[in-house]
């Protein structure tokens, strides 16, 4: 009976350790990049660099969930994490791209609706981070030349145009 | 007879130890892209790394480091040419990209990045893996760039502007000249 009281206390102190360990109302400041000039790339490139602080807790492990792609984020820093992705200039999507951070007990409860079948977006992520990308100019619309012999085909046309009419 | 059989099966026994232990330890290739068409001095050039875990076992305290983007060449944009992946589970991948701006042109060799990582979650050793090179690039002055690829646009408006003058100074003399005369032509109607 003492040794099931024991048992019962270890547990009890390890699901506290487990619990004071994990990140309590986290503060994201980013740090985001994406391309803006895409006329020597071949790629867009999207990156989140962001600082995280817990109130209380911490975490170490950080794992993300990119509109369903799903892997680990790398450090850069103390408490400063780096995500990043390329996507083809072509297919690159504009505007707000929403990064979902789940810690190791978040990630665990990812792999276990991904086995089970469930909606991903059902598990509650630790905090969202969310990447603005603009668009990337890609080029001029019309090239200066073609613009140039359309306004010098139209100064010919009004002058002759107009001669014409005088002299007749 | 037995013995020569005892032998063959324990060499048997030795291989298939040593292919167990070999499959159940991570490995990771490493690759770096330089995913640009042109490499131009000022502007960005996309560096990508690729880590695929081919081993049956996690690859654990990753750390990618790139010591080829010297501060006195390259302004680092985007990213972190320092990154530690805690972990990398058997048969996925990792992408880490870095933007970095070349400060002067000329010829560049990009070499390759290091990678340290635990093939095991019990190994104290780190192994060493170098990513693959992509070579030597030119980089091409801003200048030089420009004078190809830009729109040209002030070229053509500083043109606009010059050849006026050949066509507005005709066009206002024939104006002043027509409006005198359609003057003279009221007048003399009047006259009359």
């Amino acid at each position: 009976m003492i040794g099931y009281a024991r048992i019962g206390v270890i547990f009890s102190v390890l699901i506290a350790a487990v619990n004071c360990d994990s990140c309590v109302r986290p503060e994201v400041s980013l740090k985001p990049f994406t391309t803006e000039d895409a006329t020597v790339v071949t790629n867009i490139a999207y990156i989140a660099e962001f600082d995280l602080k817990c109130e209380s807790g911490s975490v170490n492990n950080l794992y993300a969930d990119i509109e369903g792609r799903i892997g680990p984020i790398s450090k850069v820093g103390p408490t400063s994490y780096q995500v990043s992705w390329v996507e083809e200039v072509k297919s690159a999507k504009t505007g707000d791209r929403v990064i979902r951070l789940f810690d190791e007990e978040g990630y665990v409860a990812l792999r276990k609706a991904i086995r089970s079948g469930q909606d991903i977006t059902s598990v509650e992520p630790l905090v969202y981070v969310v990447l603005n990308h603009p668009g990337a100019f890609t080029g001029p619309w019309f090239r200066s030349e073609s613009v140039a012999v359309v306004v010098g085909f139209i100064i010919a046309y009004i002058a002759v145009s107009s001669r014409s009419k005088l002299s007749s | 007879m037995k013995q020569v059989l005892f032998i063959l099966c324990s060499v048997l026994v030795i291989f298939v130890r040593c292919n167990s232990e070999e499959e159940t330890r991570a490995r990771l290739l490493v690759s770096k892209h330089i995913l640009n068409t042109y490499l131009v001095e000022n502007m960005d050039i996309n560096v990508k790394y690729s880590l695929f875990n081919i081993g049956n076992s996690a690859a654990v305290d990753v750390t990618l480091n790139d010591r080829s983007f010297g501060p006195e060449a390259f302004a680092v944009m985007g990213g972190q040419l320092k990154a530690h992946i805690d972990r990398i589970p058997s048969h996925s991948n990792y992408t880490h990209v870095v933007v970095v701006r070349p400060i002067r042109f000329g010829y560049f060799n990009f070499t390759s990045a290091e990678v340290t990582y635990k093939s095991d979650i019990e190994d104290t050793d780190f192994q060493v893996a170098w990513s693959s090179e992509p070579g030597e690039g030119g980089i091409i002055a801003f200048r030089d760039y420009n004078k190809r690829f830009s729109s040209h646009a002030f070229d053509w408006a500083a043109f606009a502007i010059m050849s006026l003058p050949s066509l507005a100074i005709p066009v206002f003399l024939w104006y002043s000249s027509k409006s005198k005369y359609e003057k003279l032509v009221k007048s003399s109607k009047r006259t009359h």
